[in-house]
């Protein structure tokens, strides 16, 4: 059964040499078959040759090629002048250390690698999990930690031991009458009255006026909420 | 070694005569490619001496993995896209400009049949000037220098799709400027002037 749709839809791709040898068969017979679609076909390939020879006609006379060639020679010419100009001038100048360096970097800079694809996606896909580690929360934290520093006053109890150490001599009166007398200490309130008169009696009382604290401190530092705590 | 490739490995190692040789074997193609994509003499010229020129620069990098003028036409037609895209064709054809030209058959005919291959010449010349450059470059890929759709697609990037509709666009207003849509008067008058058999 002729199909015209099919035939119209391939005739262009026949007429142009891109179907299939067995499309091409096909398409033969459908064309013996229907001679509209073969008058079609005539049409196509007809606007196709006009269109070629129209194309072919339209090229510049043989006179144009002797010029058309001499300018191409001539702006080759020129352009190999130029390339060789450039190139002398940049060879006749005495670099500097600075300039050479800064020419280095440069190439550096500008030079092209070849990597086969499969290679350069790996080296694509490391470097991207590479950023993702790097830019783990857990990485952030620790890096923005600095940033985030807050200052507490926080009171610490300290308890401050001293240990006073001070030899005080009492001078004993009483126990050297006692031993004169044979009896037990009674202290003479007038002896007591006269000594007191003449300071000497100052001595023999426990005073801390004139204390003065060792330079040993014994700290405690109890921490907690607790001061018993230790 | 067939003496083109002797010529590309003179022309490698510097020497501009043996450039010149080859440039002369196929500039008449790389030219009409421009002038029928441009469509301007000038313009044309201008085109096809940068890819020339580009060649060149590029030819220690031709590794005789295909034909010298498969290598060549990369080049053009990337010179062609970089050229849309600097500068968009106003496109129209200049019948002034096409008075330079010579018809070929014009020569040998009678002055009535080459004013009727100018009419057809100027009637396809008009219908590519409707079309956009890629479907005209298209077009000329497929219909002038017989690549695949595979390989148009492959050097413009696009898909076959794309190519296919391109040219079929391309024949369709081919066949209205020629009036071959409807066997007009203008059908039958090409085929008078011999360019329709």
């Amino acid at each position: 059964m002729h199909n015209c749709k099919w035939t119209r839809d391939v005739l262009l791709d026949f007429a142009l040499g891109e179907t299939s040898p067995e499309q091409t068969d096909k398409l033969l017979a459908e064309l013996n078959d229907c001679a509209s679609c073969h008058t079609e076909y005539a049409t196509l390939k007809n606007t196709l040759r006009v269109s070629q020879e129209a194309l072919h006609s339209v090229l510049p006379a043989e006179e144009f090629w002797p010029g058309y060639h001499s300018r191409l020679q001539q702006k080759l010419a020129q352009h190999l002048q130029d390339n060789n100009r450039d190139a002398s001038f940049e060879q006749s100048l005495p670099l500097a250390f600075s300039s050479r360096i800064w020419n280095g970097l440069r190439s550096m800079a500008t030079i092209s690698v070849r990597v086969p694809l499969p290679v350069g996606l790996a080296l694509l896909l490391l470097a991207g999990f590479a950023f993702v580690y790097f830019r783990s929360p857990a990485q952030i934290q620790v890096a923005a930690a600095p940033a985030s520093v807050e200052t507490r006053i926080v009171q610490v109890p300290l308890i401050q031991e001293k240990v006073v150490t001070q030899v005080v001599y009492v001078e004993r009166k009483g126990r050297r009458q006692k031993d004169v007398l044979g009896s037990p200490y009674r202290p003479d309130p007038n002896a007591a009255v006269a000594s007191a008169a003449s300071g000497a009696f100052a001595k023999t009382a426990m005073s801390l006026s004139d204390f003065k604290p060792t330079d040993k401190v014994k700290l405690t530092i109890i921490k907690g909420s607790y001061q018993d705590e230790k | 070694m067939s003496s083109e490739d002797e010529l590309i490995r003179r022309a490698q190692a510097g020497e501009s005569e043996a450039f010149c040789l080859l440039a002369q074997a196929y500039e008449r193609r790389i030219y009409s490619l421009a002038f029928h994509y441009c469509h301007e003499r000038q313009d044309a010229e201008d085109l096809s001496q940068e890819v020339w020129l580009k060649a060149y620069a590029a030819l220690r990098t031709f590794r005789f993995e295909s034909s010298f003028y498969t290598w060549l036409r990369k080049i053009t037609i990337n010179c062609f896209l970089n050229h849309r895209r600097r500068r968009s064709y106003a496109f129209s054809w200049n019948e002034q400009l096409s008075d330079n030209y010579t018809l070929r058959e014009a020569d040998a005919n009678s002055f009535e049949v080459s004013l009727q291959n100018r009419l057809v010449v100027e009637k396809v010349m008009r219908a590519l000037a409707t079309v956009t450059p890629q479907q005209r470059l298209v077009f000329l890929l497929k219909h002038q220098e017989g690549m695949t759709y595979e390989e148009i697609a492959h050097e413009l990037g696009c898909s076959t799709g794309t190519v296919k509709k391109s040219v079929s666009r391309t024949i369709m207003k081919l066949r209205e400027m020629l009036g071959t849509n409807n066997e007009s008067e203008n059908y039958i008058s090409c085929v008078a002037t011999g360019l329709i058999g």
